[in-house]
């Protein structure tokens, strides 16, 4: 109850309503129209039978690499606590949440045509499974990374001290003491990083494509916007949904991972020493190396040239797109999340857990259906009732504010239900007024409101499907231009405005995190 | 598990909190303006009771009256209670003088009787500080000083003199004496001690 006994139940109801809405208007869509239908017999085709198949296949390998390098990096950062390992760990946050274009460009510059490396890479071919991968890889294992580490730094001094009492082996170690405290996030990684790959599309969209190397979303995105084969973008959405939505049901206490947490220092203790550490440190190095080089590879490309013939008036226009939509989609993605809050929070002070899960998978409902279909659903209700051209910026932002909603929820969550478990009953006992109420939950929420809102920003601004589908490509988002760029091979053009984006996003970050930090 | 009389005050009748795993069943009665002692082993439902009375308990059935009124079904904002907790009775994210205006009526003048009751307990030099600054028998006595300022005719501790040094209790039990007799409140209290509930008056009631 953050305002008032009328209000605030009137603003959460509106918040359901509105974002059941959004869905049922996304499935409407996906039920079809006359001759548009969910078309079973397009799926024997064997064209689409091997997209799936290429789908699940690079999500499989893409968490598996993920994972691979992750568990080895995290264990380095907490047995050697090695020099660099906070930059190292904040830089794993920026490769999470920055605009999957930015690195696609750090990548092609690298590993493409016009690579350095040129000669070294004769036979090996950037686009298709490999770039996906590389790409995938670099986007989830810093990931992995953060939460791999909590769960190695949550690893109990005694049992540490235990474990060396008992003389263990190196393996004896990892058996007993580390697995056990990092088993269940592996678990939930592997889940949550294929279904992030499953779901992906402007890595694919640009380092994939051809029958070869195409997803579901891809494949959806061509058949609505290429092809107008609204047929095949209908049957396949059901398709991603269904997958998509079966993997998340399976992930559903993936939300337990504390993925935006603190990674401050557990009590020290001591560090490791002896012959496996040189292979411990090649790994933390070999991430470094990852992470960094698709970042200075956006400079190969920089020149004077470049940056005096850069169309500085179309970037600025594009950044001014980009933050006028992340604005308004963090905004109201964040007034939403407050509102959609209270019942969960009253469910959780009542012991309601079944209202409780009940209200939290309401809220959550755009992480079972993903954005491409969503946005394929919208885009079907309008365009058949010739829509389309009035309702797109609103769909594009409505839609960008939906998809944020788990993350924002995720991140003010916690924050609320410690301010109530806490206060709860004295707010009610001491009988505030409405506005007493606001001004005692402010002060406390303060910094989860400013790091939802910057994790807001940070996302909506890398958005790349909505876009796809409602954006006007005449006036383009950061990453759209981006997108323009590389796919006119611009490469200078796209590598500047990269770095103008990242430059965004890092300040953003600095932002999150020192309002995370503060928090805690 | 209490008697039970027909006037007015507070009745507590039939009453059973549900949780879970238990429930308790309560009967009560107490007169208006008089003060009580709850005694008994941990564990029984002291604390529930106040809970209960002051709206945080949930209600299975039985019935809830003051002076006639049936409150059982009344949010606890609405509640003639003011009730100190065992803790967390403090925002820790707001000064001491913050905490103490919250809940007190504004047209009482409350940071007058603030500054007089924060001087009659040695605290007066405590008011721009943040609750962590001050030590657990501070934070207890800042509660107390809230709880009977507030305007509401049931006074509810629970467990107030916990951790207090005797000369400090003493004081302390001497303010709280002297603010119910002169606001004329009825006391609830829960207490492990004897000797506290005789020297506010208290009729001791074991649970």
């Amino acid at each position: 109850m953050l305002i008032g006994r009328t209000f605030t139940p009137l603003m959460s109801a509106v918040a359901y309503l509105g974002t059941l809405s959004l869905t049922v208007l996304a499935f409407w869509g996906l039920i079809g129209f006359e001759e548009t239908r969910f078309t079973p017999e397009l799926l024997q085709d064997t064209y689409l039978q091997n997209i799936l198949s290429f789908t699940l296949y690079q999500a499989l390998l893409s968490a598996l690499g993920s994972l691979l390098l992750a568990i080895p990096i995290a264990r380095a950062l907490h047995r050697l606590r090695p020099a660099g390992r906070d930059q190292f760990l904040r830089l794993s946050l920026l490769a999470f949440v920055m605009p999957s274009l930015i690195l696609i460009t750090g990548i092609v510059n690298l590993l493409g045509p016009q690579s350095p490396f040129i000669d070294l890479l004769k036979e090996w071919k950037l686009f298709g499974l490999n770039g996906i991968l590389i790409a995938h890889i670099y986007l989830n294992f810093p990931l992995a990374v953060r939460i791999l580490y909590q769960g190695y730094s949550s690893i109990p001094l005694n049992r540490e001290q235990l474990a060396d009492q008992l003389k263990f082996s190196f393996w004896q170690r990892l058996r007993h003491i580390e697995w056990p405290a990092i088993k269940s996030q592996v678990a939930t990684l592997a889940g949550l990083i294929f279904i992030l790959c499953f779901n992906s599309f402007a890595i694919v969209l640009t380092l994939g494509g051809g029958p070869k190397a195409t997803t579901l979303e891809l494949a959806i995105y061509q058949a609505l916007k290429y092809d107008f084969n609204l047929n095949e973008a209908l049957t396949l959405a059901w398709l991603q949904f269904a997958i998509a939505g079966l993997i998340y049901l399976a992930l559903i206490y993936a939300s337990r991972v504390n993925w935006l947490g603190s990674t401050r220092e557990q009590p020290a203790y001591r560090l490791e020493q002896g012959v496996k550490v040189p292979i411990q440190l090649a790994f933390y190095l070999l991430g470094w190396v990852y992470l960094l080089g698709p970042l200075i590879a956006l400079f190969i490309t920089l020149n004077q040239e470049a940056l005096i013939n850069y169309p500085y008036a179309a970037m600025l226009k594009a950044m001014g797109v980009s933050l006028l939509i992340a604005l308004s989609a963090s905004l109201l993605a964040l007034l939403t999340a407050i509102a959609l809050l209270t019942p969960i929070r009253k469910a959780a002070q009542q012991v309601k857990p079944i209202q409780e899960t009940l209200f939290s998978w309401l809220a959550n409902q755009s992480l079972v259906a993903p954005a491409m279909v969503l946005s394929t659903g919208s885009y079907i209700w309008l365009i058949s009732r010739g829509l389309l051209e009035t309702y797109a910026t609103l769909m594009l932002i409505l839609l960008n504010a939906f998809v944020l909603l788990p993350f924002l929820l995720s991140q003010l969550r916690p924050r609320f239900i410690q301010f109530d478990s806490q206060y709860a009953k004295l707010v009610g006992n001491l009988k505030l007024t409405p506005l007493e109420r606001v001004r005692i939950i402010y002060p406390f929420i303060r910094r989860s409101l400013l790091a939802a809102f910057s994790l807001g920003l940070l996302l909506a601004l890398g958005d790349v499907s909505i876009f796809a589908i409602f954006g006007s490509y005449e006036s383009p988002t950061l990453p759209w231009l981006i997108y323009t760029f590389a796919g006119t091979y611009r490469m200078s053009e796209a590598a500047i405005t990269s770095v103008i984006l990242l430059g965004l996003c890092y300040l953003l970050l600095i932002l999150l995190e020192r309002s995370v930090h503060h928090e805690q | 598990m209490f008697t039970m009389s027909n006037n007015l005050g507070l009745q507590i009748n039939n009453l059973i909190v549900s949780y879970p795993d238990w429930e308790y069943c309560y009967d009560l009665y107490v007169p208006d303006q008089s003060r009580v002692a709850l005694l008994g082993q941990s564990g029984i439902g002291k604390t529930t009771l106040l809970l209960a009375i002051a709206g945080f308990a949930p209600i299975k059935s039985g019935e809830v009256r003051f002076n006639d009124q049936v409150i059982t079904d009344q949010p606890p904002e609405e509640r003639p209670v003011a009730m100190l907790f065992q803790e967390d009775n403090l925002f820790e994210h707001l000064t001491i003088q913050q905490n103490l205006r919250l809940g007190l009526d504004k047209r009482q003048n409350p940071d007058k009787r603030i500054q007089e009751a924060m001087q009659e307990l040695n605290l007066l030099d405590h008011l721009n500080k943040m609750p962590n600054q001050l030590s657990g028998g501070q934070r207890q006595r800042i509660g107390i000083i809230r709880t009977l300022l507030r305007p509401e005719p049931i006074i509810v501790l629970d467990e107030p003199l916990t951790g207090l040094d005797s000369e400090t209790k003493e004081k302390v039990l001497d303010w709280i004496d002297r603010q119910l007799t002169e606001q004329q409140k009825m006391l609830i209290m829960v207490t492990h001690q004897r000797s506290e509930a005789a020297r506010l008056g208290c009729e001791i009631k074991s649970v």
